[in-house]
């Protein structure tokens, strides 16, 4: 109907990418709370006990990445998020690992192999599955840190992509974005 | 930049969206109220946006998000300042929210907006699309309840290209935009439960043919290449259903009149392109073949003697785009890749009940060619005689003519012509665009002084 090139890069979009567009903000903005609170819970001098709203935040971003990381034994792509969110978990699966590579090439004084990276993800999937429940093992400090970093890329990720069509960009920005380790 | 520096540029930029909204609310030059109303939830998004900032709900870690937000409000804007009268085919306007407000619903309004590239589109619904995703995050702040709180009607952007504004007849394509409305609400309830299996036996398939020293050393290099492809066939999967839908809801909105106005459209695009290549969206043979099928169908109860020829004139153009669709240059693009293959088998092994459920949503009668042939064959003929198109019957005892038939009508005088005089019909076919137009804009006149009389 259209002419390819348009339709790759048009800042207008159909009603379906409006759908899309629309949730993969509200994932995009859900995801950097949830990483804030981590992040948060990082510093040292940081005793708050965590909100209910922030537990509600951190049990969803819990369920969110569980099913985005397909690895996972607990992984359930069925039940659990919405139609739209389970979408998006698709979307922001190739994110996902990609950002989990860069974390196990470029953070050997945090992560010193891949196993111990997994055991991390595993800690805090339960963590954040819990809604960050006081009777739940808290992940370590590298788990928090790795989860708050994972987060907030993910989220600037798909930040990204909802800027590329309007910016031309021929490649989205997820190859820039960087832990910061 | 630091973060007061940035809150004082997002506080800015809100604000002056906000003042352009308001300066567009004052314009006077529209169709309809309908821009006036999406300038209003704009300007509401932008005022909710400087609240926001200023009570410090969006922290800076949100301050990209809240830009993006800011970004879409104006560009959403443009579409407000580009529907006013002199940009659009105004006489038919009013006509088409009729049609509209029959077809989806009376909550549901519309902006028409031309665009300069040449393509039809819809967006919306913007009020959902604000209140229940971009502002999701902060949905209980009293300055967003605020904002959206006498939001309920349904709000779209039907677009059109610029350079066919006064060509009633290809804006049958209006009618398969609307169809997105349904699509998107079969995509919500539906879409998921079609994709789950399609997902897990495409990993499998997938899984088998991964090549691993190609990323030797990196711990996530197979599930990453497995999570692009599933993405793409995702992609792939949910534009096709979208549009398929699309176009069968166009079909029963306007019947045959959609079906010539998609064909001509795709007459200036390959038929067989992949979907990799093409937005995913599907080859435009695969779609013409399933509409071709639903005329066919159409075209089985078709028994009018009184017809003035449009009976033959159909069945003409029926087998001409036959010989078009049976070729399947396109089957074998989708057989060429495991993810078109995948996708396309799942989609024909359940398209009879996703078509069924999607078409259950629909609130117009089915349009049918076989029930009107008898009024499109009158109003065939007074376009043969160089009349306006807009009424059936002899005065006094007249009605006024459907807009679906009247669009019917046109298309089927301009193949006629077209089957008459090759291209040299090119000049009088506009002039038969131009009494459609005017037939449209005239039916509406006489419907509504009908309404006044009542």
């Amino acid at each position: 109907m259209i002419k390819n090139e348009f339709r790759r890069w048009s800042t207008v979009c159909e009603m379906s990418d409006l759908t899309t567009t629309g949730t993969k903000f509200e994932v995009a903005v859900r995801l950097q709370r949830a990483a804030d609170l981590l992040s948060g819970l990082t510093e040292e001098a940081n005793s708050t006990p965590v909100s209910d709203s922030g537990q509600a935040d951190l049990r969803w971003a819990g369920e969110f990445l569980t099913t985005v990381d397909w690895r996972e034994p607990s992984s359930n792509q069925e039940v659990g998020l919405s139609s739209a969110l389970a979408y998006e978990a698709t979307e922001s699966r190739p994110h996902f690992f990609g950002a989990l590579e860069r974390a196990a090439a470029g953070s050997s004084h945090l992560v010193k192999n891949g196993d111990e990276l997994i055991a991390d993800l595993s800690s805090l999937y339960r963590w954040l599955n819990s809604g960050a429940s006081p009777e739940a093992q808290s992940p370590s400090q590298r788990a928090l840190k790795l989860g708050a970093n994972l987060l907030a890329a993910l989220s600037m990720a798909m930040l990204a992509e909802l800027r590329a069509p309007r910016r031309a960009r021929s490649e989205l920005f997820a190859g820039e974005i960087s832990f910061g380790f | 930049m630091n973060v007061a520096t940035h809150r004082a540029v997002l506080l800015r930029h809100a604000s002056a969206l906000r003042e352009t909204a308001t300066e567009l609310m004052d314009r006077d030059d529209f169709a309809t109220s309908t821009p006036v109303a999406l300038a209003r939830l704009l300007g509401a998004a932008a005022s909710a946006i400087e609240a926001l900032l200023r009570s410090g709900a969006i922290r800076e870690t949100l301050f990209p998000h809240a830009q993006e937000v800011l970004e879409h409000i104006g560009d959403h804007m443009r579409y407000v300042e580009r529907s006013r009268i002199e940009h659009t085919p105004w006489s038919m306007i009013q006509a088409l929210e009729r049609f509209v407000h029959e077809s989806a619903g009376p909550d549901v309004d519309f902006v028409i907006r031309p665009r300069w590239s040449y393509m039809y589109g819809v967006e919306g619904d913007f009020v959902r699309y604000y209140r229940d995703r971009l502002f999701a995050g902060w949905a209980s702040e009293p300055a967003v309840l605020e904002a959206f709180a006498e939001s309920e009607r349904r709000l779209f952007v039907l677009s059109f290209p610029r350079s066919e504004r006064t060509n009633a007849l290809l804006h049958a394509n209006f009618a398969h935009e609307m169809g997105h409305s349904v699509a998107d609400q079969w995509r919500s309830a539906h879409f998921q439960e079609f994709w789950v299996p399609v997902e897990k036996a495409l990993r499998v398939k997938l899984a088998d043919q991964y090549k691993p020293q190609e990323n030797q050393g990196q711990l996530f290099a197979k599930e990453q290449w497995l999570a692009e492809r599933t993405r793409e066939a995702q992609r792939i999967a949910d534009r096709a259903l979208v549009e398929l839908i699309a176009d069968q809801v166009g079909y029963q909105l306007l019947g045959p009149a959609s079906l010539f106005a998609a064909a001509e459209f795709a007459s200036r695009e390959s038929l067989d392109s992949p979907p990799g290549d093409a937005g995913h969206y599907p080859p435009w043979r695969y779609r013409l073949r399933m509409l071709h099928e639903r005329l066919v169908a159409d075209l089985e109860s078709l028994n009018v003697d009184n017809d003035y020829g449009c009976s033959r004139l159909i069945k003409d153009w029926a087998a001409s785009l036959h010989s078009t669709v049976r070729e399947a240059h396109d089957a074998r693009i989708l057989r060429s890749r495991t993810v078109y293959q995948s996708v396309y088998e799942a989609i024909a092994a359940s398209w009879e009940e996703i078509r069924s459920r999607a078409l259950s949503l629909v609130i117009r009668p089915p349009y049918s060619f076989s029930v009107r042939a008898g009024v499109i064959g009158e109003l065939v003929e007074r376009l043969r005689g160089g009349l306006i198109p807009n009424e059936t019957g002899v005065f006094p005892n007249t009605s006024p003519a459907g807009f679906d038939d009247i669009l019917n009508a046109g298309w089927l005088r301009v193949l006629e012509l077209r089957a008459e005089l090759g291209v040299e019909a090119h000049h009088r076919e506009e002039h038969v665009r131009r009494l459609t137009l005017m037939g449209i804009e005239t039916a509406e006149i006489h419907r509504r002084f009908i309404e006044l009389q009542q």
